[in-house]
């Protein structure tokens, strides 16, 4: 029934995880799982790229919620790239841009990592 | 006429009963032994020939002694109960010694005297042999009668017993009809016809073998080899009986005297006669044996499925109660008699552990069990290959832990699995090496099957009670929640207003609220708490306890919000939030002033304009502490007009999905509001909801959903009329 994965991959000292299908409320808990597994391992550089992601509901922005503050304490960022635009819409709706860095590509996501530091106000 | 009692029941009952009769009959027989023992030696000794009376007095005497003998080991072999194999073992054991002993002692004798003209011992020595040898060889007789006594009357009914004691009784005779007759005489017309008669019994008892047919494979085989070992020692006896009565008169060979015929022909007779009987059913037993080993097999799984299923009947007829299931399960197998000790252990997810647990042990403790064999190891083993472990010899194995003292000699583990679902497993211990035979683990895993599907059930019962529970807690919930939203909305002039409210699940997140806020001004919250359940319900109550005290307190949609976000955040978990839109409308100065805390934008529709969606920028409750929210927070600001429709609503609304997997949207939500825009606030609900469930195509709701249409009748606001494009203007919450 879930139509939802995640994956990771690295780029240098980023790790990127690739959403595919729909984060909702049944789906969230694996997305949670797949962020404590980078908190744990220590990579606090994510980026989440989401071209595939089809719908995300409030329980997945949530998840986003959860892990932005140890995942910054950590030293690094949770960058989101690659939205579609309906998808985009419900970050937007929330205020998210206003807490996230998100971005058109996954490219720049770590460009931004790379270069500026996160500026996060 | 009284009845007359029948002659055996009538000479059972004269015999002395209980303790004391016993001894009673042990003494008459020692008593009776030893008369007849000294006038066996003095009359030897005195070489003259004795009368037939003499004779007579000695056999009848003789075969008194006999039945003494026999009546008073009856209880000591009725004692040892009627187990087959061990009967037969015992009988083996005690044969087989007294044997021994016989060819002993007549090695030690050496040639033994018959005196022709008394035919009786011709010497001291012989006298003295011929005393303890007769005594020995009655005694082999008694033991090889009582040890097929018990076999013989196996399932017996009361014919069969007849039969056994006619058949002693027509031995008894025969050999008391000799009584008068020299030893070498041959035997009288009345004997051969007793004789005759006396066969059709043991005929009748040879064929007695119902014992042999539920015994397991191993227990027939050994039975055989027993039956064979004693028709052998009988055999032997009988054949240096014959040997001895062949050779008549004169001197003996030391092992071939006839002692006992010479002690006593009628004695001889019936040690005779109880050892061709003893041959006769022991050969007929090993014979059935034989042909009965191929069948074993079948009637095994027979009598060990007839075994489990019974017990199963009694288990199924128990409550779906899983304490109660488990410690029946445990039970059974030690009640059937197939272990000695059995315990069960249960893989239970809903502990939160996958480490299987010793729920219920019977013929031993949990804390044994558990001590006893690695019970993780084998459960697991078990539940992987779904087969019955057998442990032939525990102790040898490396799951098992149990020493020398706990008397484990073998193990069966049996899977407890139903509907391809490993529940654990069934354990099944005896203190015997190889204790379990195919019949067993046959009935053992017919049993755990069974068992395992009566756990199935009761666990699927334990689910439906659950569900049942939790059903009608959040019916509960859903209740209480309910009292939460507004019972009445207030009147409102010049404003109409439409609500419509349908949680996707028994417990909803959205809450709207509508407040008079004096001086003609009404505030409009409607909100989403993000996520279902209970913990959006707390939320809820949370904000309704905020809106319901401090609305009043500003006329500012933004400084609301403010308000709100800076209340909860510090009580919402970190993934929780909550987004709402509040708008007041001033029904005196003819404004709408509207502020959005992360939520949907209220859809706004006007008389030959628009539609337009109403976002101005603001954060949901919940996301900052305070700081970000107020600098970020806009407010819109609508100078109404007659005939203006605003939407409020939750995400249920738009992210209505049909077949195709298209969401319901905001372009076709803002379509549907200006088509109906002319109509009366309820109609327009009425309308919109009709449209948004025809695109879904009656898909389920997969979020809750809240709309509140307003629709303003008053008139146009001509105070402050700005010179803009649109009807709206923006300013920041805080300035």
């Amino acid at each position: 029934m879930s139509n939802f994965s995640v994956s990771f991959r690295h780029r240098d000292d980023i790790c990127v995880l690739d959403l595919t299908g729909e984060l909702d409320a049944h789906t969230a808990a694996e997305f949670e799982a797949a962020l404590q597994k980078c908190v744990t391992e220590g990579d606090c550089k994510l980026v989440v790229q989401g071209k595939d992601l089809q719908y995300i509901s409030s329980a997945g922005l949530g998840v986003f919620m959860a892990f932005i503050e140890p995942v910054r304490d950590g030293g690094g960022d949770i960058k989101v790239a690659g939205l579609q635009p309906r998808v985009f819409t419900v970050f937007d709706l929330l205020g998210f841009p206003l807490l996230f860095d998100i971005l058109d590509t996954e490219d720049e996501a770590v460009a931004r990592f790379n270069g500026s530091p996160a500026d996060q106000s | 006429m009284p009845e007359l009692p029948q002659p055996i029941v009538q000479f059972r009952s004269l015999l002395p009963a209980g303790r004391a009769g016993h001894i009673a009959l042990v003494v008459a027989a020692a008593v009776l032994f030893s008369a007849l023992a000294v006038a066996h030696s003095g009359f030897s000794l005195i070489g003259a020939p004795v009368t037939s009376l003499t004779r007579a007095l000695i056999n009848v005497g003789s075969v008194g002694f006999a039945t003494l003998v026999y009546f008073a080991a009856t209880p000591w072999f009725e004692r040892a109960g009627y187990d087959p194999l061990r009967t037969l073992w015992r009988a083996l054991l005690t044969a087989g010694g007294l044997l021994m002993a016989m060819v002993v002692l007549r090695m030690f004798v050496g040639e033994g005297q018959m005196n022709p003209r008394t035919s009786l011992s011709g010497d001291i020595e012989t006298a003295i042999a011929t005393v303890v040898l007769a005594f020995m060889e009655t005694s082999f007789a008694v033991v090889i009668l009582h040890s097929i006594r018990p076999l013989v009357l196996f399932r017996r009914t009361r014919v069969t017993r007849r039969i056994w004691q006619a058949m002693l009784a027509t031995m008894g005779l025969a050999a008391l009809s000799t009584a008068l007759l020299l030893p070498s005489a041959n035997p009288s017309l009345v004997t051969s016809l007793l004789l005759f008669v006396s066969v059709a019994p043991m005929v009748y008892c040879a064929f007695r073998l119902g014992w042999i047919v539920p015994l397991t494979f191993r227990h027939k085989l050994m039975s055989m080899v027993f039956s064979a070992g004693l028709a052998g020692l009988i055999g032997l006896v009988l054949f240096q009986q014959f040997v001895g009565l062949a050779s008549a008169v004169g001197s003996f060979a030391g092992d071939r005297v006839p002692y006992v015929h010479l002690f006593s022909r009628s004695l001889g007779e019936i040690v005779v006669f109880s050892l061709v009987f003893g041959l006769l059913y022991t050969i007929t037993a090993v014979l059935s044996l034989l042909f009965h080993l191929p069948t074993t097999q079948a009637f095994a799984q027979q009598t060990g499925e007839i075994r489990a299923f019974k017990a199963l009947a009694e288990l199924s007829s128990e409550v779906l109660d899983r304490d109660q299931l488990v410690e029946t399960i445990s039970g059974s197998p030690v009640l059937a008699g197939i272990a000695e000790s059995a315990w069960i252990a249960l893989i239970d997810p809903a502990s939160g552990s996958l480490t299987p647990q010793v729920v219920a042990a019977s013929g031993v403790t949990k804390q044994d069990a558990i001590r006893l064999v690695a019970i993780e190891a084998l459960v697991e083993d078990v539940a992987h290959s779904t087969m019955p472990i057998l442990l032939g010899t525990a102790a040898a194995d490396h799951r098992v832990r149990a020493t020398h003292g706990d008397h484990l000699g073998s193990l069966a583990v049996l899977p407890l699995v139903a509907g391809g679902q490993s529940y654990g497993a069934l354990f099944a211990a005896k203190a015997m090496t190889d204790g379990f035979e195919d019949d067993d683990v046959a009935a053992l895993a017919t049993f755990a099957g069974q068992a395992a599907l009566a756990l199935s059930h009761a666990s699927l019962f334990q689910d439906a009670l659950e569900k049942e529970r939790l059903a009608r807690e959040l019916a509960l919930a859903r209740e209480v929640q309910q009292r939460l939203l507004p019972q009445t909305l207030p009147e409102i002039e010049g404003v109409e207003i439409a609500v419509a409210e349908h949680p996707a699940q028994e417990i909803a997140g959205d809450y709207y609220d509508v407040v008079d806020l004096g001086e003609g001004c009404f505030g409009i919250l409607v909100a989403d708490v993000a996520g279902k359940g209970a913990a959006a319900a707390f939320y809820m109550a949370q904000l309704k306890g905020v809106f319901q005290s401090a609305a009043k307190m500003t006329a500012s949609p933004g400084a609301f919000l403010a308000l709100a976000n800076e209340a909860l955040t510090p009580s919402l978990a970190r993934r929780a939030f909550i987004s709402a839109t509040y708008g007041i409308v001033d029904t005196r100065e003819g404004t709408f002033t509207v502020a959005r805390a992360g939520h949907c934008p209220t859809v706004m529709a006007r008389e030959g304009d628009g539609p337009w969606l109403l976002r101005a920028d603001g954060l949901g409750i919940g996301l900052d502490a305070g700081p970000l929210f107020r600098r970020t927070l806009r407010e819109q600001v609508v100078h109404l007009s007659p005939g203006d429709v605003f939407t409020l609503y939750t995400d249920g609304l738009v992210e209505a999905r049909n077949n195709e997997g298209d969401e319901y949207g905001y372009e076709r939500l803002t379509d549907a509001v200006h088509d109906l825009r002319k109509r009366a606030a309820t109609d327009i609900l009425a309308g919109l909801l009709v449209d948004q469930r025809g695109f879904a195509e009656g898909n389920q709701l997969a979020d809750d959903l809240t709309v509140v249409v307003l629709k303003w009748n008053g008139t146009a606001n001509l105070l402050d009329h700005p010179e803009t494009a649109e009807p709206f203007t923006i300013r920041p919450a805080f300035a």
